[in-house]
């Protein structure tokens, strides 16, 4: 799945207000990480920091910092959950989020907590392309310029 | 269990425009600490004091040719963290030259019952 260049796989889930893929590992843990939406907003990333592993992290909540060119951000969690752990490659090379946002730059794994009851407000789909295109809208995404009003959210 | 509670930070800001070096640091530690959901509140104290000048703040630079200072206190404000300035006794100051982040300027009191209350304190 395309928008405005922007590749989305099919096969992740999404939650586009934080800007971040899940994919369910089958071991009872979610990985997350960084949409190409989200990519192309932070610019390069120069570091991700996250939280300690066995943190408790709540819905909305940080669990990490990206610190881009002149900012930083924090990295809001949409579900509830218990860290399992920072990715350790990108302590060594954070340009890994960058390079391949679905992959090897795949931001934290995290152990959710009630995830039958959230798994339904993750987006998948068209559904997801719909919320990125509104979310690229209310950000004033400009696809061509790569840039955006307002790059932080509360 | 892995604790959660919020944490505080206070950071003293002592450095000032005779230390340019040293200026962004604070506010830039601010910002991580507050994009970790710390409840972060900067305290500009003694030189520190000067940063809140409106003129000061948009020309001292940490380093030739990077972003003023005044760009490290805005990232701090829009991640979360709080800036109060310490009230000096016997100095007037005219409000129109502080830079519109201030939140307080407060009492040396009420700044030591926030060494006393915060879960971390910073000089910086």
């Amino acid at each position: 799945m395309r928008l405005h260049d922007l590749t989305f796989p099919a096969d992740l889930l999404y939650a586009p207000a934080h800007n971040l893929w899940l994919r369910e590992e089958g071991d009872g843990t979610l990985t997350l990480g960084l949409t190409a939406y989200g990519c192309a907003l932070y610019g390069q990333i120069f570091a991700f920091t996250a939280k300690r592993a066995g943190a408790l992290i709540d819905r909305d909540r940080s669990f990490g910092v990206v610190e881009f060119a002149k900012a930083a951000a924090s990295a809001r969690c949409p579900l509830a959950g218990e860290l399992v752990e920072g990715n350790p490659a990108l302590l060594e090379r954070p340009s890994l989020v960058n390079q391949d946002c679905y992959g090897a730059g795949w931001l934290v794994r995290l152990r959710p907590h009630d995830w039958p009851a959230v798994r339904g407000e993750l987006l998948q789909g068209e559904a997801a392309l719909s919320a990125f295109a509104e979310q690229m809208r209310l950000d004033g995404f400009d696809p061509q310029g790569r840039g955006v009003q307002a790059l932080r959210k509360g | 269990m892995p604790e959660r509670a919020v944490q505080r930070v206070l950071i003293l800001v002592a450095s000032g425009p005779s230390t340019p070096a040293r200026c962004a640091a604070p506010f830039h530690v601010a910002t991580l600490l507050a994009c970790m959901d710390a409840e972060v509140t900067l305290y500009l104290i003694g030189e520190g004091v000067q940063l809140a000048r409106r003129q000061v703040a948009a020309s001292l630079r940490a380093v030739a040719d990077g972003e003023p200072l005044s760009h490290f206190i805005v990232q701090a404000k829009q991640a979360g963290a709080r800036l109060l300035m310490c009230r000096q006794p016997g100095v007037e100051v005219d409000p129109a030259v502080l830079i519109d982040e201030l939140d307080e300027i407060s009492s040396g009191g009420e700044l030591a019952q926030m060494i006393l209350e915060y879960e971390k304190v910073l000089s910086l």
